[in-house]
């Protein structure tokens, strides 16, 4: 099973570190503050430290290795692909700061600084966005995630919507799995070519997508006979309140922006690797 | 006694990233035109067994051996030739617009001429009485049917063994007996059956074996009336055996011996005896 799959079959959180203590809400700001700030300042040390603290704050809330996992599987495939494709002559069009000469397959090509900039401090940046978020929603459990979506004024329609999705992908992929057994059991060959490979998604997709009809609708009755619609003051289980914790962390964010908006008036927003805006 | 056509040696099995060994340490031999329910409480391992039998899921230790081949080494493929699976649910497979194709699907994936997948389909439909049925839309048919046109795309690929995940769950009494009925009628033409039930009413009426499975392990394995007569065994893996059973057991508590009946019929004769007397 992918570890995307495994990511999204994550229901509960088992630790209780003070990061899944922090309210739900903190932890979004902090996924929105740290992905903004990334992509205000264009350097690659900066957004490495941003990613390393990031990536230590899930160590301690012991949530590293799944978000791990999804930066392996997605960012440094990207990091080597692009950084191939942007530092080498092969037609990034900012390309002009040569920094040195490797050689491949015999050919003596120049490395440029700012396709090896642009190349290695784009996947970063997607790296803390999705390191943050992750970080945000494997530390919240959904009756906490509920509580801080109502309380950010979130519909309680479109908090439902976003609980069932996380609810209903890792069940999905269960009734895939299940399909995909059903169809190799009738002779459905999975070691072929692409072609044949589009035709056997027709095999999983139509029996998947029946079945998916039929959970929704029944899904939809049980939650209508259970008062969904009912036209009334939703309450909760649990109540989103801002702890000390909470105000210690705000504070924390708030102290770093102060910083950092300093550091770009004085130094710029390239304050450590001192990179030039690839079109400037 | 005919030589097994599968052998389990020592199998255990834990799904991927968990700790929990879903089977521990089956051994169990299957031999041809045997006719097998497997029965147990939910989560005690009963479709993982039957899914190590047909190289779906690969022992993590231990083997499976089908016709001789182990099911690690060689691919699912060619195991699934030969030990056929049929679904507990028919909208986990069903996925063509005709009857026709659906059943001819694995044949289809096997290579077959289109004169043998005519003569496969043809003759598949026929066992589970759908003849007539082949151009009707498989979600036409009422579930009954559905369940039946599931069991004829897997006979299709002339499998010497047939599993069979709940073949009577979500059927009325006509369905159940429709059902009943051909697992005895498949096994008279020859075909292995294996069968994963929690109806203990179709385990007295059509099995010969009985295999009790809890906590992934075998707690009990011998002819059905011998399985389902030891009710403390029974009891102690939260198995109801048939009401017939259970009204000779208390019978018997009144002094009164209604012999060991499984089925309603056997019943019958043993009242008429009793009555007789």
């Amino acid at each position: 099973m992918s570890a995307g799959i495994s990511l999204l079959k994550r229901t509960a959180v088992e630790a209780n570190t003070i990061f899944q203590r922090l309210d739900g809400r903190v932890k979004f700001l902090y996924f929105i503050w740290a992905t903004v700030l990334v992509y205000i300042f264009y350097d690659p040390y900066l957004t490495l430290a941003f990613l390393i603290v990031t990536l230590a704050m899930a160590a301690y809330a012991k949530v590293f290795k799944p978000i791990a996992m999804t930066l392996l599987i997605i960012i440094v495939p990207w990091i080597i692909l692009g950084v191939l494709i942007l530092a080498l002559p092969f037609g990034f069009p900012w390309n002009k700061t040569v920094i040195g000469y490797i050689n491949v397959l015999g050919y003596r090509l120049p490395v440029y600084l700012e396709g090896l900039g642009w190349g290695i401090t784009w996947p970063l940046r997607i790296s803390v966005a999705i390191s943050s978020a992750l970080f945000f929603y494997l530390t919240t459990n959904q009756a906490k995630l509920v509580a801080t979506l109502f309380k950010m004024k979130v519909p309680f329609k479109a908090i439902y919507m976003i609980i069932a999705t996380f609810q209903f992908i890792p069940l999905l992929f269960d009734e895939a799995n299940t399909i995909i057994q059903a169809q190799i059991s009738r002779g459905l060959k999975t070691d072929v070519g692409v072609l044949q490979r589009i035709k056997n998604y027709l095999a999983v997709v139509i029996p998947l997508t029946i079945s998916a009809l039929n959970k929704v609708q029944t899904r939809a009755i049980t939650l209508e006979s259970r008062g969904f619609s009912a036209p009334v003051k939703k309450t909760f289980l649990y109540e989103a309140r801002l702890t000390a914790a909470d105000w210690a962390f705000l504070g924390i964010m708030a102290a770093v922006t102060v910083f950092l908006a300093w550091v770009y008036v004085t130094i710029g927003y390239s304050p450590v690797a001192h990179l030039q805006w690839i079109w400037a | 006694m005919s030589e097994p056509i599968i052998k389990v040696e020592n199998l255990w099995y834990q799904y991927p990233e968990s700790n929990f060994w879903a089977l521990r340490g089956i051994n169990l031999e299957i031999r041809r035109g045997e006719l097998i329910a497997l029965i147990g409480q939910n989560g005690g391992g009963k479709s993982t067994l039957a899914k190590n039998l047909n190289g779906l899921y690969k022992p993590t230790k231990g083997r499976v051996l089908v016709e001789g081949m182990d099911t690690k080494e060689v691919p699912t493929q060619e195991i699934v030739k030969r030990v056929g699976y049929v679904f507990q649910n028919p909208s986990h497979q069903i996925f063509e617009s005709k009857v026709y194709d659906e059943v001819a699907y694995g044949p289809k994936n096997f290579g077959l001429s289109e004169d043998e997948i005519a003569e496969r389909v043809e003759w598949a439909l026929s066992l589970v009485g759908l003849q007539g049925y082949e151009d009707v839309h498989p979600y036409d048919l009422d579930y009954g049917k559905m369940k039946l046109l599931t069991v004829a795309s897997v006979l299709a690929m002339k499998p010497d063994v047939l599993v069979l995940d709940e073949p009577t769950t979500g059927q009325d009494h006509r369905g159940r007996w429709i059902l009943a009925d051909l697992s005895k009628k498949l096994n008279r033409e020859g075909f292995t059956i294996v069968t994963i039930t929690h109806d203990m009413r179709y385990v007295a009426e059509v099995a010969k074996r009985t295999i009790l499975i809890a906590n992934g392990q075998i707690v009990m394995d011998g002819p059905t009336r011998k399985v389902l007569t030891a009710l403390d065994i029974l009891h102690k893996a939260a198995i109801k055996p048939p009401q017939v059973v259970q009204l000779a057991h208390a019978l018997r508590e009144k002094g009164i011996d209604a012999g060991d009946p499984l089925t309603v019929r056997e019943a019958l004769e043993e009242f008429k005896r009793l009555f007789k007397k």
